[in-house]
């Protein structure tokens, strides 16, 4: 039945012709977008909303940076010190998610009709 | 507490099917709208592979009788009143959102460069913006190639969102029912003149990326 929704494999695909339905439509915008306020589940819940601003910021940094970099007029000084700090942003924010149990894709919130919001 | 699975112009009849937990579906119904639910005692929901499908199975039956907006997995309400509330709150939008997605599926796409990007850490500040900026225009390449072209074959199309430094793409795309075998074959022709490229195609779906502007949670 449902299993078998690929159209189209990828080039590359071990296993042809399976889906994984938690990662079709149907299971990717659901459940992680919501906060648990289950007691044992809460302290995650709140770290995945405070966390999901908090890369929301990193991203918007990192564009803004890669702007300046393109637009040119910066020192390679001031590219390294650019891109060190926006290493060691990225470096913190992969412990905090190992830290809470996250993935790249709970750091993300539906809006509804605005889309998502990264 | 009420589980919704969608919702459609009002059905004469529900399909035959369980649902979350073999729970039984029933309708509730306004003038023009049916809520697809079922009702349980208690619920303690998980993203697991049985429950997805649970919920799959129930909305590609309501696909087979006409037009569905999907609600996400894990939409409840607390009573069949609360439901109806809302129906009847919001018939306007479902109601243009059903025939904004009649006779339409959806066709979810991922696209990513081959080979993988290399995963290893980059050695400094210079190395670490060279990479995002090699990302950002390897992902340039894949919209250009590979996401723009296949529009032409949708009435809708939606970019998914992914991790900064990646540089996959993943498209939702809005197909009429009688163009997802061409729009198949545009998938694979771009493939084809893109080795470097990954593309994988999956659906059809019920148009899950396409009501948003209904609100069914």
């Amino acid at each position: 039945m449902t299993g078998e929704k690929v159209l189209v494999p990828p080039p590359d695909a071990a296993e042809p012709g399976r889906t994984d339905p938690l990662e079709s439509p149907a299971g990717r915008d659901v459940l992680s977008r919501r906060i648990n306020a289950e007691p044992e589940e809460v302290e995650k819940g709140l770290a995945q909303l405070v966390l999901t601003i908090v890369e929301l910021l990193r991203q918007l940094m990192e564009r803004q940076a890669l702007r300046r970099v393109q637009a040119g007029g910066l020192s390679d000084q001031q590219i390294e010190r650019l891109g060190h700090s926006l290493m060691l942003l990225a470096e913190r924010m992969d412990e905090l998610k190992e830290q809470f149990g996250l993935q790249d894709d709970d750091l993300n919130l539906n809006l509804g009709p605005l889309g998502n919001l990264m | 507490m009420i589980y919704l699975y969608g919702i459609a112009p009002r059905l004469p009849d529900l399909p035959p099917v369980c649902g979350i937990g073999g729970g039984a579906l029933e309708a509730v119904d306004t003038e023009g709208l049916s809520a697809v639910c079922s009702r349980h005692a208690q619920l303690n929901l998980q993203l697991d592979e049985k429950s997805a499908w649970a919920h799959e199975r129930v909305v590609e039956a309501l696909m087979q009788l006409g037009p569905v907006l999907p609600a996400r997995f894990g939409t409840t309400f607390d009573s069949v009143d609360a439901v109806r509330l809302a129906l009847e709150r919001e018939a306007q939008s479902l109601e243009c959102g059903l025939a904004r997605v009649c006779g339409c599926v959806e066709l979810a796409l991922r696209v990513r460069s081959l080979p993988p990007e290399e995963s290893s850490p980059a050695a400094d500040g210079q190395a670490y913006v060279q990479d995002l900026l090699r990302a950002r225009r390897r992902r340039e390449a894949i919209i250009t190639q590979a996401v723009e072209p296949l529009k032409e074959f949708a009435v809708s199309s939606k970019e998914s969102a992914t991790a900064s430094g990646e540089a996959g793409v993943s498209v939702s795309y809005l197909v009429r029912t009688h163009d997802v075998e061409r729009f198949c074959g545009e998938v694979r022709r771009i493939q084809q003149e893109n080795r470097q490229l990954a593309l994988s195609c999956t659906g059809p779906w019920a148009p899950y990326s396409f009501t948003s502007e209904a609100a069914v949670s």
